[in-house]
């Protein structure tokens, strides 16, 4: 324990100083005065351990722990940490989205080490506001790493990041490197490297990300060594987790090519080899699949999203990305929220002000608001959303169909969380598109024999609606007609759509023994009629299969759409979405 | 004896203008006079405004100079119109050495262009010169400008990451080989181990 | 979890077997009616040049076997070692002699497999063998389809001891890898080597046949000249009482004890024999009444002080260390073996005496059924556990201690109940692993007797 009056003392200078901190980036900069904690145990509350600073992108907030600044001897360097952590708010990562597609990009550099890279982040920011600071502020950046620098928090890769400051800021070999154990001409030839990026990509710095991952790997690729690289400079680690806390960040689903190709080789630019793509004999180090998924194959895979996800914000809730993931890429085949205020009350309802962030949609951001509520455009501070309100406090509208979204779970079909699943898609679409009409949706997952899943009867809630069509069951062999019982075997208040589906293998389970008097055909018959004749079966088939079964099927009704390639799910959803739900 | 600050020298390095960096006009026949601005600098740094004949070792031949080598002569004749250079006799003769030596072997790797705007590369042609004037640059030792032209040097940079860049493709091979089905399908094994 | 790691059937017959052309033999043995179902496929892979560097391998090492002498090195070492540092990553910057060099260790190869593969060797031939390891986190071991294939002449030069030879050609099935775990893989196969004789890997658990009795039948109906496997599998291969006449049994992997070997020995009327090897080199000796016999002559073999890099002299006890191996994928250059002998030469050959190799460990559930490490080491190696140990009490009570950062408590259980047929308490507790982490080795103990 330190004195305690030492940093109270401590305290009191650092936050005096603040306001010349901000003065070093912007004097109109709008940042709430940084969380100055005295212990080591408040710094834990507010989720800093390991380092005496950090940032948070969610709050716009930095922390500070000033026992630990006391502790490590950095207590007059008050200028040079406080606008090292603005730095982080107002230039690198700046924002949650910019956060997010810079360790997209890193993580394309890091196939099969993807984990390393919120720390190669926030090694890669800190050398571009540490190179500003240093450089055109002439602050003292280099003396706060001589402070902090002791020969044992170094190994090859903390020698690689003091030898790149060496050579931005032309200092002599050793005065930051001061462990000389590790000094390679390796190290010395990546430096040079490094520090050329830095001076390149100062501006377009999220371009440089890939660069930047490529030439670390080799100092990451081996655990161990990761590991010990990551321990001994925990302290430094100050924007790892800036996210944390961050809800869903629009955007992130598609693919970002621009990204991947930014995976380049500075060593093989340098001997002159040039960087093919797909000559993969030539590639000295790969780059992690793109691997597209979904509509045109432009989307990230739903794992690759999570796992992303999970590094913006280690907190994430697994459950919210994926449904998140489905929405977004739903969104755009929705039909449109209707344009005027109808008796058909949704969601549209104004209801009031939100504060805008930087990870949303732009196409929420309301221009009009944000420039009554401030001449200053500060993004995430002065910019405004409208909020909408839920339709559950209206009286819904008569006249929508409700729709029962039956779908098949079973074996056959893949996990939505690890791959790409279009029937997840189709159900999003049409459960979306239905609640945004003003219906009322009741989703089903069935793999059966086994096991189902379902919402409590026919609801409004989006997040209940998602959560349930985005699991997994992967038991069974098809959608098990059984499931109907419940909501249709007597008439519902109101009339609804029936869309299951699922494959050939349904013709057994509508074959298949009951045990009861009733067959499943017979079960089919009643709750199509009951539900009012609306019903459609989504076979992924070959039209011709199972003919007589099929003339059966229509016969009580049903329509039965044949879709051969999954992609076919997707135009059923939107053409069903637009037919039905759609606005005139 | 001036002092030799090499950041001021790297900014006017860095200030050279569009004209130096013309091709030869032993290349290109709108070219830059290159003989001419040879002998320019020559008479500059010796003082001797009379000076006819060039100092040029005879094995070297112009015909083989390339237009990159070409260019970075240019351009080194503009870092050599620095008042700190002008009437040093003393350093003429080791003129021959920068251009034909020191800084032949090095314009294999670099492209004119970085001499003037890559911040490394610029100190690495002052640093040549320096070294090739036997001048220590302002507040260095020996050693430290020894190991500071090292770090930035070219020549080894390149034999380096070419190693590097090799170990490491050959990691990444190895590794992609490894992850191949046909490797991990394996031959028969025929007992336990 | 890494799902490259696992085998998977990638080729076509063809490329199994390339200078094979007639596979009727392959085909009866993986269509007959009492065959099991077989859930792999493998090959030699063997083609001419890879044919021939095996037999060249039989040639100079083992049609005259010549080891060392007490005080001398083997001939061959010397241009092996120049050879391991100009070409490969990890022994650069060594010198050329052997004293220059300090010992490695199984966490060496499993950090780097990739920084032992020669720069000589050619990755086209690659394959990847993925062990559990039964006593460690699992390892990639690197190799080609010669050096698995010089398997054969070792051990024949090992059978010439008990005067018993191979026969070839494509009517006979040479050898069958019996065991008995809950899943391993299963494949008919043949050998180049051996001119189109069969080989046999296949695992008695009963779910892995069509009918109970197949599996007798099926040993019954080829009748394998050379029974490989481990003292838990022979047992249970004795257990079915089948009518079979091997000219030799090879036991590894696990230590055969006395009573298992005569047991076996009486059973099935021909020599049991206790090999003692291990992945990153294959064989190394086999038991004898002196102690375990040196197989290789291309494998150098010393001892070594446990904890210090000091070489002991002969007869002195300590760690075994090799170097060698004719592998361009995984050469070794004093590697720790983690087995402790003591080493003598007598009439040229070298013994290790007093081996004392890994200990298998039975566990049981409560009505008593046999459970083989080797099955808690596989279903283990799916888990990221840096490392594990499992105890079982007097009340048959398992302790599970897993070192892990991950949450897998639940999965553990899971698995461990299901190889102990949800017959059996579990105590499973992870343990993250600290920041001075001394994790350590996985393994297995019982204060239970087993025979």
């Amino acid at each position: 324990m330190y004195n305690q009056s030492e940093i109270e003392k401590t305290a009191a200078v650092w936050k005096s100083h603040w306001q010349q901190a901000k003065l070093e980036w912007n004097p109109l900069l709008r940042l709430q005065e940084p969380i100055w904690c005295l212990s080591n145990q408040e710094a834990q509350k507010e989720g800093l351990t390991g380092s005496f600073a950090m940032i948070r992108l969610t709050d716009h907030r930095i922390v500070i722990n000033l026992e630990e600044i006391v502790a490590l001897g950095i207590s007059t360097y008050f200028i040079e940490v406080l606008a090292h952590e603005i730095g982080h708010h107002i230039l690198a990562p700046a924002n949650l989205y910019d956060n997010a597609i810079l360790l997209n990009r890193i993580r394309y550099a890091l196939p099969g080490i993807e984990d390393r890279a919120p720390m190669v982040s926030n090694l890669y920011t800190d050398f571009l506001i540490n190179d500003k600071l240093q450089r055109i502020n002439k602050l003292r950046i280099s003396e706060v790493y001589k402070a902090i620098n002791s020969e044992d928090n170094f190994s090859e890769l903390w020698t690689l990041m003091m030898r790149t400051y060496e050579y931005l800021w032309r200092l002599n070999r050793g005065e930051l490197a001061v462990n000389w154990s590790f000094h390679s001409k390796k190290i010395d030839a990546d430096a040079s490297l490094l520090a050329s990026l830095i001076r390149s990509y100062s501006k377009n710095w999220i371009q440089g990300g890939g660069r930047f991952a490529v030439l670390l790997y080799p100092y990451l690729m081996d655990d161990k060594t990761f590991n010990d690289a990551r321990k001994k400079i925990l302290i430094l680690l100050d924007a790892e987790d800036a996210g944390s806390g961050a809800i869903e960040i629009s955007g992130m689903t598609k693919l970002d090519l621009e990204g991947y190709d930014g995976v380049i080789d500075m060593r093989k630019e340098a001997i002159g080899l040039k960087n093919d793509k797909g000559n993969k004999d030539n590639l000295g180090i790969e780059k992690s699949k793109v691997g597209g998924s979904g509509p045109r194959n432009s989307y990230m895979g739903p794992g690759n999203y999570i796992d992303l996800m999970k590094q913006v914000n280690p907190n994430a809730d697994e459950q919210r990305l994926i449904n998140a993931y489905y929405k977004e890429i739903a969104l755009s085949h929705l039909i449109d929220f209707p344009v005027e205020i109808s008796e058909n009350v949704s969601l549209d309802l104004p209801e009031g002000l939100e504060t805008w962030d930087i990870g949303d949609p732009i196409e929420e951001l309301d221009w009009l608001q944000s420039s009554i509520a401030s001449p200053v455009f500060l993004p995430g501070i002065t910019t405004q959303k409208r909020t909408y309100g839920s339709d559950s406090d209206h009286n819904i509208s008569e006249h929508p169909l409700n729709v029962y979204i039956g779908i098949d779970c079973s074996g056959s079909m893949m996990n939505p969380k690890l791959n790409f699943s279009w029937p997840v898609l189709a159900a999003t679409i049409i459960g979306l598109s239905a609640l945004r009409a003003g219906a009322s949706v009741m989703g089903c997952l069935s793999g059966e024999p086994g096991t189902y899943l379902e919402t409590e009867g026919f609801i409004t809630d989006e997040t209940d609606l998602l959560t349930t069509i985005t699991s997994y069951l992967g038991t069974g062999y098809a959608y098990g007609m059984e499931r109907l019982r419940k909501p249709f075997e007597t008439e519902p208040n109101k009339k609804s759509h029936i869309v299951i589906v699922t494959d050939n293998d349904i013709f057994s389970m509508l074959d298949s023994d009951t045990e009861t008097n009733q067959t499943h055909w017979e079960l089919a018959e009643i709750a199509l009629k009951n539900a009012g004749g609306h019903g459609t079966m989504v076979l992924h088939s070959q039209p011709d299969y199972q003919k007589d079964m099929v003339i059966r099927l229509k016969k009580m009704g049903w329509n039965v759409y044949y879709v051969t390639n999954e992609t076919e799910l997707l135009k059923f959803a939107s053409d069903f979405s637009q037919q039905n739900y759609a606005y005139a | 004896m001036p002092k030799y600050d090499l950041f001021e020298l790297v900014t006017h390095l860095k200030k050279c203008p569009e004209i130096f960096l013309k091709p030869s006009n032993l290349l290109s026949r709108d070219g830059l006079d290159s003989i001419a601005l040879i002998s320019d600098t020559y008479r500059m740094v010796s003082a001797i405004f009379l000076k006819k004949e060039l100092n040029v070792p005879a094995k070297i031949n112009f015909n083989s100079i390339d237009d990159n080598y070409w260019k970075a002569i240019h351009i080194s004749c503009w870092l050599l119109y620095h008042h700190s250079f002008r009437n040093k006799p003393a350093l003429e003769n080791k003129l021959r050495l920068f251009w034909f030596e020191g800084l032949y072997h090095v314009t294999q790797y670099v492209k004119y262009k970085e001499w003037i705007t890559d911040e490394e590369r610029a100190e690495e042609m002052v640093r040549l010169l320096l070294l090739c004037f036997e001048i220590l640059p302002n507040g260095e030792s020996i050693a430290e400008a020894a190991d500071k032209l090292s770090s930035i040097s070219s020549v080894d940079r390149q034999k380096v990451l070419r190693q590097s860049y090799e170990a490491h493709e050959r990691i990444m091979n190895i590794k992609r080989e490894m992850a191949e089905k046909k490797a991990r399908e394996a031959a028969n094994t025929y007992g336990r181990e | 979890m890494d799902e490259s790691s696992n085998p998977q059937i990638a080729l076509n017959d063809e490329e199994r077997f390339p200078l094979l052309d007639d596979l009727s033999f392959l085909n009866k043995l993986r269509q007959d009616e009492f065959a099991p179902k077989f859930n792999f496929k493998s090959g030699d892979r063997l083609n001419a040049a890879n044919l021939l560097k095996v037999k060249a391998h039989k040639k100079s090492y083992y049609d005259q076997k010549i080891f060392w002498t007490e005080g001398s090195s083997p001939i061959w070492l010397s241009d092996y070692l120049q050879w391991c540092v100009k070409t490969v990553p990890f022994y650069q910057n060594k010198n050329n002699t052997l004293e220059s060099f300090s010992t490695i260790a199984r966490e060496d190869i499993r950090k780097h497999p990739h920084l032992f593969v020669s720069n000589e060797a050619n990755l086209a031939e690659l394959l990847v063998y993925y062990t559990s390891g039964s006593t460690g986190p699992k390892l990639d071991v690197l190799f080609d389809t010669a050096t698995q294939a010089k398997w054969l002449p070792q051990i024949e030069s090992v059978l010439e001891d008990f005067r018993i030879s191979i026969k070839k050609g494509k009517k006979t099935t040479a050898i069958a890898l019996i065991c008995a775990q809950e899943k391993t893989l299963t494949y008919a196969s043949l050998s180049t080597y051996l001119e189109g004789a069969g080989i046999l890997k296949i695992n008695l658990n009963p779910a892995d046949w069509n009918q109970p009795e197949d599996a007798k039948k099926y040993l019954e109906k080829y009748n394998p000249q050379i029974l490989t496997g481990d003292p838990i599998a022979f047992t249970a291969l004795m257990d079915l009482e089948p009518k079979l006449s091997p000219s030799a049994m090879i036991s590894s992997a696990m230590k055969l004890t006395k009573v298992t070997k005569n047991k076996l020995e009486s059973y099935f009327r021909c020599p049991v024999i206790d090999l003692y090897s291990m992945t990153e080199c294959r064989n190394i000796a086999y038991a004898t009444e002196k102690g375990h016999k040196v197989i290789r002559p291309d494998l150098y073999l010393e001892v070594f002080d446990e904890h210090k890099d000091i070489p002991l002299p002969y007869g002195e006890r300590g760690e075994l260390v090799v170097t060698g191996g004719s592998n361009p994928f995984l050469p070794l250059i004093r590697y720790r073996t983690g087995d402790f002998c003591s080493l003598i030469i007598e009439n040229g050959a070298p013994y290790l005496i007093d081996l004392e190799a890994r200990n298998p460990v039975v566990f049981f559930t409560k009505s008593a059924l046999k459970i083989n490490n080797i099955d808690i080491s596989n279903s283990m190696s799916q888990f990221p556990l840096a490392g594990f140990k499992m105890h079982q009490r007097k009340d048959k009570l398992i302790q599970f201690v897993g070192y892990s950062n991950e949450i897998i408590a639940e999965e553990i259980i899971a698995v461990l109940n299901g190889i102990f047929k949800n017959d059996i308490t579990l105590d499973v507790n992870i343990q993250k692993i600290s920041q001075n982490n001394t994790v350590e080795k996985t393994q297995y103990s019982s204060e239970l007797i087993s025979n």
